[in-house]
């Protein structure tokens, strides 16, 4: 059966009558590729876009990316020169935007490791597609994310003080009983194997730009980027070898990352974050949200780069259900908040909980339960599941509420604890806004110039589940290759 | 070391270095390195720039770098006359305390004195004496030779040479002082002088009782610590009336409930929300203009009702009473006749041992006379008149002959004056409009303003002559019968400034003056004298006419020293109390006066903590002092009750014109729960226009709202209209909620006398909390702890401002405040407290009672019309397991080994997250660099309010008043209440030389001195037989959110209220 496109495809196991081992019927999956490429093909798809001139539908989305990135350079230059006081932050609420921005980007960023390490480790094989975007995605989301919790202090010229800080007079160690120094240590070690796993991955792939490359520029710099790449058997080997070590390194970070975001708020006292069920619900929250980053940009890079037989409808149904499945786990997770604040008959925190769903940010409240809890329940339909228009529109849905998610969590909490004549409100400052709309500028920036540079499909992977590698030979191998 | 090597012929020299270790040196090494070092000094005093680190030429020979000098001088910031202690350091003022040894105070001091320090060094007070020529032209400063010389030779030519003169004062209370300005005008062919007070009307209605009564003017002492019980109509003693700092204390040395004497009772009728009426144990709601009847309903109770006491048989007294019947007057007002008959019978029961007040806004309207003679009806009838109304040694606070502006106004008009010259006082700004001062003042040829700024008087005036602070300048004040204090100034003035006496008699020898002001001019001019002539006036006077009667063995000098170093003269023995004195019934031939009509509005205008009478209009200090009754910082408002907010359409913050005798002012309104549905109140002291950057244009003037009577303004009971104007603004309030509910936040302890009666653990009954899995921390000698006791806090807030000043902390501004930003290491919340019981409900039926209450509380706000109000200071709790301490990245704030939670300024890279974690939310971030000026035109586009804040905080010479013993923050960092640690350092330092342990007295914090009621103990808490010790031991101690197990340091001590009659 040819597969030209994704029409064709149904999202379930063909059903061959007759075509058993025993002469019942054969229950075959759809291929992740459609289109009966051939390897030359793949090459050739995804290698083009950095070797011709930009596109003009590039350059204006690079133009609008870069002019809302330097609404986040003002911002940052605003609040770094002249005080935190130009934010809205305020006393009580002295965590705002930047916090909510850090667990924002972090929580988008833990996609890409798990479709890289974990859906790698579970040979999930539809990963191929989608996860050196998804990676690198991460890379930049984390990247945006660290510039928050440096810039949101009082003094960031002194931020490297949260690291051990040898000096003449011995070494002088951050406070380990605080979670923001976990912080630092898990976001940074994060970024470096994320970086680490995602450069891996791109070295044959880098190597096929550098052989198809003419210029003698070109070729010396992809040729660097490579380093010394040549494809030979032991180089393979030990490609592999690397790979599948990083991805069981990367795991645990998948977890930990946010699990130890969280705990700055787990650990801390007040009620409304002092709660043994954040870690996971903060991990289960991040892959929730990053699932739905990813979904954002396939669905706009598939069309634009033409990439509609590697990212299938397939692969975003499969997105789409984990998104479903983890909503799902969201949305108990802020039940059983409920349920515990009740069930633990804590006054104070009762009345957080309270406050949260009607209190004056009644409506961050319900923004939040509905986007990440109500409206993702339409994948419950194979239909919308695999309708571009709806599914976008969900993942933009989640993207909102998963924001509002840590918009609750830092604003409710704190603007209203245990003194009520401490209590205060907090709204953003037009500070607040250009930072957190420019830090979209900046992921968009780096993204787009990604996408420049960088093969944005994992050719030698994707070469790896055609079916030519799989030892069955569609109806389209017959094709010439014009590679 | 280096010298004493020189010194002795040793061929070596031993050099410590800090770390312990040394440095040997041979001799020709230490000659090479000394020359070089000898060298690079010389280069150095090359250098372009110097920094005078002493702007003084003449420095006090008293006077060590690095330690503080003390100075005993009198405050003069309101009438009431405090006695205070100046803190120099090098040269310059940095805080003020209480005279420990001042009858008035006993070393408390208010929010207003405390901020005394901030106006000493506001950029916009006049540095030198100007050519103002009326404001036609941009003024022209002048040396004080130079407006000295024009003063006097204009004076000289006037009228032919025979001035005539009227003087315009604030008010005088010291002899010498009187005596010098009396010597001046009698220079003059023909001279008045007026001394007004704009807040005089109050205490002009009570002297005026007081002779139509008994026959002499006097506003007698009230002695509420004799009193078991107080009934106050509308006497706002605790707010800014008479001498809040000496009543407060008085006050509060009833209220504590183990007093053996027993806990006074406190009743008040009033009308607005005062902070005096928030401390009462009763509260009944009576219009201003109906306090007159009810006062006299109360007396018909007394002696007609119950017939009690000698008065009750005259007829001539009883018959006048006849239309006062209890129940009349109550159905007249819609006062409770069942309120009036229990506070009659509680007066009975406490005969001789209670005290009745007046005096407030109340008594300057048509009614007042009529209330303040009621008031002495029922003193004397009661007995009370003597005893605890202490008529023999009378307060003189605010007690001055206070002249008719009204007449001076009629004859500037007349042109009957040739010269008029004001000091101390802003008639422009604070007379009623009506009569017309601005305009009176054109038809005066001279017009000299003696003022610390160019304020709207002096913008009006020909010269403006500089007027010194009174830490800057010598005077003298008699705030109580045979209590005499001298004012000397602390530190040379800020620039070319003098005080009233120096400008007096300099004008005096200029204009060809004999006699004392001569003297003292010449005496002042010799060399190495005291260079002010007012010194040597006012010692002459102390010589001739104080000395003598002193009734001292000793010399003068001796006698003189001694009281520039106590700060005042208290006799040696007092005269016992007075009997009664005869209450002449012909007073009660009352005037008539027409109440006003139920559901009208009339106005209250009230002299707030912060501004008072806006003498002080451009102290950012307190202009960000929150209103103890209403919280609002940075903005005047007019009050409203809840009831009557609904019914007009408004929610805070809408603005209103408030309208009176065609007259408006533009405010926000706000609700206060306990105001009279019939009454506005709104603040005088706000809407300076010529104040200075900081204070120009903050609130609107109430004064506009004031009618003229006989007795000076009137400020309360006139008719009102509140009219909605459309438009909103943010008020500025730091603090969040104000009701709180004990039974699901039982924070505060709260009991009832009756209760406490009967346990005295009593509202103290918290959840306990759970065993700890960490060991506690040891504190063998020291760990420091503090008490509040809140049934002695007012609510004043006084400590806030003592805390500000004495820990450089700097304000934040209109804006700030807004967005949440106040830096007050102490915050005074104020809480209503909502009529659920804080018992724990132990059983299901005591929870669905619970519940219930909560419900009807809510859907049912009656229980707002008198509010129970809790003031409830909060500063840093300086946990034992402090939540901020485990969660600072850096480890920048660390807990001491005497128990203080500290915080290293230089460490903190600001995450803020202590705060977040902090359960009291008790501690302060710098968001901006407050200590630096960053006002450009750049900054402005980020910070609009930028020129503010560098006006409040950072501009010169601003900078002066920081306290050196504490460390400006730069911004970035977190600050918070450190228990005063630079005191306890030296408190520490005193004991270690003296070779004992530390001890109760050794270290005081600002807010602990400075408490008028002295709610608030500071000690060592592993010492038990220290005060505060003892006070966390007692049943009536709280450490707040034990079950969240943080250990505080702060004890709280349960307000009780009496409940019993």
């Amino acid at each position: 059966m040819a597969y030209p496109d994704d029409s064709a495809l149904r999202g379930l196991p063909r059903e061959a009558p007759g075509e058993g081992v025993l002469g019942g019927p054969l229950f075959e999956r759809e291929p992740l590729v459609t289109g009966g490429k051939n390897y030359a093909q793949v090459t050739q798809d995804v290698v083009r876009w950095s070797e011709r001139y930009p596109t003009r539908k590039w350059w204006m989305a690079m133009g609008i990316a870069g002019a809302v990135f330097t609404l986040y350079l003002i911002g940052m230059f605003g609040t770094t020169v002249y005080g935190t006081g130009l934010l809205g932050i305020n006393h009580p609420v002295g965590w705002g935007s930047y916090i909510i921005n850090f667990v924002f980007w972090i929580g988008i960023g833990h996609a890409g490791t798990l479709i890289s390490a974990i859906l790698f480790l579970f040979r999930q094989k539809w990963r191929t597609g989608i996860n050196r975007t998804a990676e690198a995605m991460t890379i930049f989301a984390v990247m945006v994310a660290g510039t928050f919790p440096l810039l949101h202090t009082g003094r960031p010229w002194f931020a490297y003080w949260l690291t051990p800080l040898p000096n003449g007079r011995g070494p002088i160690w951050p406070n380990f009983n605080s979670p923001l120094a976990w912080d630092v240590f898990a976001v940074s070690t994060y970024l470096t194997i994320s970086l680490v796993f995602w450069y891996l991955g791109l070295l044959p792939d880098l190597a096929s730009v550098r052989d198809r490359a003419r210029h003698p520029w070109r070729k010396a710099l992809y040729n660097a980027l490579a380093l010394g790449w040549n494809g030979s058997n032991r180089a393979w080997r030990h490609y592999e070898s690397a790979y599948l070590m990083l991805a069981g390194l990367s795991t645990p970070l998948v977890f930990s990352v946010h699990t130890i975001v969280s705990f700055d708020f787990a650990t801390a006292g007040l009620p409304g974050w002092h709660a043994t069920i954040f870690p996971p619900y903060f991990v289960i929250g991040a892959i929730f949200s990053g699932f739905a980053m990813v979904v954002t940009l396939m669905v706009i890079m598939r069309k634009v780069y033409g990439l509609e037989s590697y990212i299938t409808l397939n692969h975003l149904e499969a997105m789409n259900k984990i998104i479903m499945f983890t909503g799902m786990v969201v949305g108990f997770a802020y039940s059983t908040e409920f349920f515990m604040a009740w069930y633990g008959g804590n006054a104070y925190e009762g009345f957080i909980f309270k406050n949260r769903a009607f209190g004056p940010y009644w409506w961050a409240y319900w923004i939040m339960f509905s986007c990440n809890a109500f409206i993702p329940q339409l994948f419950w339909f194979k239909k919308f599941r695999r309708s571009i228009p709806v599914m976008f529109f969900v993942v933009i849905c989640v993207n909102i509420g998963m924001y509002f998610e840590r918009y609750v969590i830092v604003v409710t909490t704190l603007h209203r604890d245990f003194l009520p004549g401490s209590w205060g409100m907090y709204s953003f400052s037009p500070f607040d806004w250009m930072v957190l709309i420019g830090s979209f500028g900046m992921f968009f920036t780096f993204f787009l110039l990604f996408t420049r540079v960088f093969p944005v499909v994992a050719i030698s992977e994707v070469k790896g589940i055609l079916p030519a590698s799989q030892g069955r030979v569609p109806a389209a191998k017959a094709e010439v290759s014009h590679g | 070391m280096a010298e004493a090597g020189q010194g002795e012929a040793c061929a070596t020299v031993q050099v410590e270095l800090p770390d312990g270790t040394s440095l040997r040196l041979g001799r020709r090494d230490f000659m090479r390195i000394g020359a070089v070092a000898a060298a690079a000094a010389g280069i150095a005093g090359c250098a372009p720039e110097q920094e005078r680190i002493l702007p003084r030429v003449h420095r006090p020979e008293e006077a060590r770098p690095g330690l503080p000098l003390n100075y005993a001088t009198a405050c003069q910031s309101c009438p009431a006359g405090c006695g205070v202690v100046a803190r120099a350091r090098e040269g310059r003022v940095v805080k003020v305390e209480g005279n420990a040894e001042h009858p008035v105070n006993r070393g408390a001091l208010c929010a207003r004195g405390q901020a005394s320090v901030l106006d000493l060094y506001d950029p916009d007070r006049a540095r030198s004496s100007m050519l103002v020529a009326r404001g036609k032209a941009p003024p022209v400063t002048m040396s004080p030779e130079a407006v000295d010389q024009a003063v006097t030779d204009a004076l000289k030519k006037a009228n032919g040479g025979k001035p005539r003169v009227a003087v315009l004062t604030g008010s005088i209370q010291g002899p010498a002082m009187r005596s010098l300005l009396t010597d001046f005008v009698e220079l003059f062919a023909s001279a008045r002088v007026v001394e007004w007070e704009p807040l005089g009307s109050m205490t002009e209605t009570i002297q005026a009782a007081q002779e139509l009564c008994y026959g002499k003017r006097l506003i007698p002492q009230y002695r509420l610590d004799r009193a078991d019980v107080i009934v106050s109509f509308g006497a706002e003693f605790l707010d800014t009336g008479l001498s809040p700092v000496q009543l407060a204390r008085y006050f509060a040395k009833r209220r504590r409930p183990e007093d053996p004497r027993g806990m006074s009772l406190f009743w008040v009728f009033e009308g607005r929300m005062s902070l005096t009426g928030s401390n009462a144990d009763h509260r009944v709601r009576v219009r201003p203009s109906h306090l007159a009847d009810v006062a006299m309903a109360l007396a018909n109770a007394v002696l007609v009702e119950r017939k009690f006491g000698p008065l009750a048989g005259r007829e001539d007294v009883t018959k006048p009473l006849a239309g006062f019947g209890v129940d009349a007057v109550a159905a007249r007002t819609g006062v409770d006749a069942g309120a009036i008959r229990a506070a009659a019978s509680d007066l009975i029961k406490h005969a001789s041992r209670g005290v009745v007040m007046g005096g407030g806004a109340a008594s300057t309207g048509p009614s007042g006379l009529a209330l303040e003679i009621a008031v002495n009806l029922l003193n004397s009838a009661l007995g009370n008149d003597g005893p605890t109304v202490d008529w023999v040694r009378p307060s003189m606070q605010a007690a001055g002959p206070f002249g008719d502006l009204a007449e001076l106004v009629h004859e500037l008009r007349g042109g009957k004056y040739d010269a008029l010259i004001i000091w101390g006082a802003n008639p422009v700004y604070s007379a009623p409009p009506v009569l017309g001062f601005a305009e009176a003042m054109a038809h005066v040829p001279l017009v000299v303003s003696i003022a610390d700024r160019l304020d709207e008087t002096s913008r009006q005036a020909d010269y403006l002559v500089a007027a010194a602070h009174w830490l800057e300048a010598w005077t003298d004040v008699a705030p109580l019968w045979g209590i005499i204090g001298v004012g000397q100034p602390a530190m040379q003035p800020v620039g070319a400034m003098r005080g009233l006496g120096d400008v007096l008699a300099s004008w005096a020898s200029l204009l060809g003056a004999t006699g004392a002001l001569a003297d003292a001019t010449a005496q002042a001019a010799g060399k190495d004298a005291v260079p002010s002539a007012a010194y040597h006036y006012i010692k002459r006077y102390w010589r001739e006419h104080v000395f003598p009667s002193a009734g001292v063995d000793k010399e003068f000098e001796e006698f003189w020293r001694d009281v520039l170093h106590r700060g005042v003269l208290v006799p040696e023995t007092y005269p016992a109390p007075g009997a009664p004195r005869e209450f002449a019934a012909s007073a009660l031939a009352l005037p008539s006066w027409e109440a006003g009509k139920q559901g009208e509005l009339e106005l209250a205008l009230h002299a707030p903590h912060g501004m008072y009478d806006g003498r002080s209009g451009n102290n950012g200090w307190l202009l960000e002092y929150p209103d103890p009754v209403t919280k609002i910082t940075w903005d005047a408002w007019v009050g409203l009750s809840p009831r009557r907010m609904k019914a007009i359409g408004l929610i805070d913050g809408d603005v209103c014109e408030v309208k009176a005798a065609g007259y408006s002012v533009w405010v926000p309104a706000v609700s206060i729960p306990g105001q009279h549905d019939d009454v506005a109140s709104v603040p005088l002291g706000f809407g300076r226009t010529a104040a200075g950057v900081v204070g120009n244009d903050i609130g609107a003037n109430a004064f506009t709202l004031a009618l003229m009577t006989a007795r000076g303004p009137q400020l309360a009971g006139q008719v009102v209209t509140v009219r909605k104007a459309g438009w909103h603004v943010e008020l500025a309030i730091p603090q969040g909620e104000k009701t709180i509910d004990l039974s699901e936040r039982p924070l505060i302890p709260l009991a009832t006398l009756g209760e406490f009666r009967k346990d005295p653990k009593a509202g103290t009954e918290r959840p306990e909390g759970d065993w700890s899995i960490w060991p506690r921390h040891e504190y063998p000698d020291v760990r420091w702890g503090m008490a509040v006791d809140l049934s002695a806090c007012i609510g004043c807030g006084a400590c806030t401002i003592a805390c500000q000043a004495e820990n450089n902390i700097p304000t934040a501004g209109r804006k700030g405040v807004r967005r949440g930003r106040e830096m007050h290491w102490l915050r005074v919340d104020r809480y209503h407290v909502m009529p659920v019981s804080p018992r724990k409900a132990r059983t299901r039926a005591e929870l669905e009672a619970q519940t219930a209450s909560r419900e009807k509380a809510k859907a049912d706000p009656t229980w707002l019309d008198n509010p129970v109000v809790v003031a409830h200071p909060l500063m840093c709790q300086h946990c034992e397991n402090a939540p901020c301490e485990t969660v600072c990245p850096v480890g920048a704030t660390n807990h001491s080994n005497d128990g203080l939670n500290v915080q290293a300024y230089n460490r903190c890279v600001g995450t803020r997250y202590c705060s977040n974690n902090c359960p009291f939310k008790a501690r302060r971030f710098n968001w901006f660099d407050y200590s630096r000026d960053r006002d450009n035109w750049f900054s402005r586009l980020f910070e609009a309010e930028m020129p503010k804040l560098a006006a409040m905080n950072n501009r010169w010479p601003l900078q002066l008043r920081y306290n050196p013993e504490v460390t400006v923050r730069s911004r970035g960092v977190m600050e918070k209440c450190t228990f005063c640690v630079q005191r306890i350092a030296v408190g520490r330092g005193k004991a270690k030389d003296e070779n004992r342990k530390i001890k109760d007295g050794d270290v005081v914090p600002a807010c602990a001195e400075t408490c008028p009621t002295q709610a608030i103990k500071f000690g060592n808490l592993s010492d038990p037989t220290s005060e505060v010790a003892k006070l966390r031991a007692s049943p009536r101690g709280l450490t707040m959110l034990d079950e969240q197990k943080v250990g505080s340091s702060v004890t709280y001590l349960t307000k009780v209220r009496n409940d019993e009659g």
